[in-house]
């Protein structure tokens, strides 16, 4: 199913492909940072996404898919290397310190960002929002998670369901 | 520019709540569980264990990074241990704060007994991170604390021999078995019951006190009897020595503690079946058990159990009822 001269079109100048946003925004990439995502991968082996065709996200919005592909370009190269053996310390370094700042965000951003990570299948992006969020989690109470999320104020109901929880587990929150 | 509908973390798909909740540790994940619906049943789906079943603690894991670590010359962070669940196959991480944790001897309420750094016992509730320091191993008569240059305390020694134990090693044989009365975060009345000295001493600490007090140091009146076990139940501390003997415990009397004998000790006979192992249960239906291990000469290499009750109000009669289960050990 793959097409043998997308793949020895690497030899050149890098290919690159058009991703169009839910808001008709086109960004045009490299394929290999595109290929992070587990489900354009497949289109772009099957030689979708280049010349004026473009591949449509409709469940991305522009704001999200630019800071998706901000994290694709930056790990591409490291994803490249497969996994990255012989990196260096000061590049693994780096990558870390991007990771850190990348995830510095509001958190209405890091629940998009998670959305379409998990739509396009790019695990580290999927799993670093998740060790963001488990890290805002940490040390709360249920009310305090529902603030810092910006969940609404419970309903009666809901807020009954809580105290009957907490009750049950009353020796995990003193 | 994109619909961020505020509260839609309520609304994550299963798939991303499971990768959440594998980074969260089993305090924060009852808390992730209470706080809406989606996340209470991503948790479920996890299988969150019922707080009324027991758990297994293990540490192997735990003895063997200790000694990587001593081997790379690291010092010690956090423990971590895993707890299983009987019901689950999930084991979940359970983190101590450094230094607190070399063993563990008890278990009860939620609450852990650990034997720390200095040998001194500590409880630690693994579910909320409260810890409470007991009395130091030095307020026991018979041991000395030996300090270093600076003041640090580095080995312990028995009075009479002298030999020196390093301070991190000494609990480990110390302390046999500790139990709690009741949950430190419920009541602030509990008391702690430990066997220690290889079973020939018995020692207690109500709340708030800064001693141990001596409860017993000889296990009924025969010789070489030891405790080998105690259990909490219906309000007072019952303890089982190696020759079966059964005492009930009464810390409240003014002139000291006082002991009832419920059941009397049997010395071995010869031709009697081994006996290996003696436990106190208290049942959630209200019954005190003991539960004995013996070799059994029918099988190589396993154990019968014979499963006692003990009567209430001072009966001293033999077990009411027994029975016999058969385990293999593998």
């Amino acid at each position: 199913m793959a097409a043998p001269e997308s793949g020895d079109g690497n030899n050149g100048a890098a290919r690159m492909v058009t991703l169009i946003s839910s808001d008709n925004t086109r960004f045009e990439v490299e394929a290999a940072a595109a290929s992070l995502s587990q489900t354009l991968q497949l289109t772009i082996l099957d030689g979708g996404g280049g010349g004026g065709d473009g591949i449509p996200l409709p469940n991305v919005d522009s704001a999200t898919l630019s800071k998706v592909l901000e994290y694709c370009i930056k790990h591409a190269p490291a994803a490249a290397n497969g996994g990255a053996p012989n990196a260096t310390a000061v590049d693994r370094a780096e990558l870390e310190r991007f990771d850190n700042e990348f995830v510095n965000i509001d958190q209405s951003v890091l629940y998009s960002l998670i959305m379409a990570a998990h739509n396009l299948e790019i695990e580290g992006l999927q799993s670093l929002v998740a060790k963001k969020v488990a890290d805002m989690i940490k040390g709360k109470s249920p009310m305090e998670i529902r603030r810092t999320l910006g969940f609404p104020d419970p309903t009666p109901e809901e807020q009954a369901e809580m105290n009957a929880h907490m009750l049950e587990y009353g020796w995990a929150y003193e | 520019m994109g619909p961020c509908t505020s509260g839609s973390w309520s609304d994550l798909p299963i798939d991303i709540l499971l990768i959440i909740l594998r980074r969260l540790e089993l305090p924060q994940t009852l808390v992730f569980a209470s706080v809406c619906k989606t996340w209470r049943s991503a948790v479920n789906a996890a299988g969150l264990p019922r707080s009324c079943t027991p758990w297994i603690l293990s540490w192997a894991n735990h003895l063997e990074k200790k000694k990587k670590n001593k081997a790379q010359g690291k010092c010690n962070t956090a423990v971590t241990c895993n707890s299983y669940h009987l019901d689950v196959e999930d084991s979940y991480d359970i983190s101590f704060p450094r230094d607190c944790f070399v063993t563990c001897c008890g278990a009860s309420h939620g609450w852990l007994v650990l034997v720390n750094e200095l040998s001194n016992l500590v409880l630690y509730n693994p579910f909320t991170t409260a810890m409470i320091p007991l009395p130091p191993t030095t307020d026991f008569a018979c041991v000395e604390g030996v300090y270093g240059t600076h003041g640090n305390l580095e080995h312990y020694r028995y009075r009479s021999p002298g030999e020196l134990y390093a301070a991190d090693c000494f609990g480990i044989p110390l302390y046999a078995k500790a139990v709690l009365s009741c949950s430190p975060s419920k009541r602030n009345d509990y008391v702690v019951m430990v066997i220690h000295h290889d079973g020939t001493w018995l020692s207690f600490v109500k709340a708030g006190q800064s001693k141990w007090q001596v409860a017993s140091t000889s296990a009924g009146r025969m010789g070489g009897d030891r405790y080998l076990d105690c259990a909490y139940h219906d309000g007072s501390f019952y303890t089982v020595t190696f020759y079966g003997l059964v005492e009930k415990w009464d810390l409240d009397d003014l002139s000291g503690p006082t002991r009832e004998e419920m059941v009397v000790a049997i010395p071995a006979i010869p031709a009697a079946p081994t006996v290996l192992t003696r436990n106190m249960v208290s049942t959630p239906w209200g019954d005190l058990l003991q539960v004995i291990g013996f070799r059994a000469l029918e099988y190589p290499y396993a154990t019968r159990f014979q499963v006692c009750k003990v009567d209430q109000g001072g009966c001293k009669k033999s077990p009411s009822f027994s029975f016999k289960i058969c385990l293999m050990k593998f």
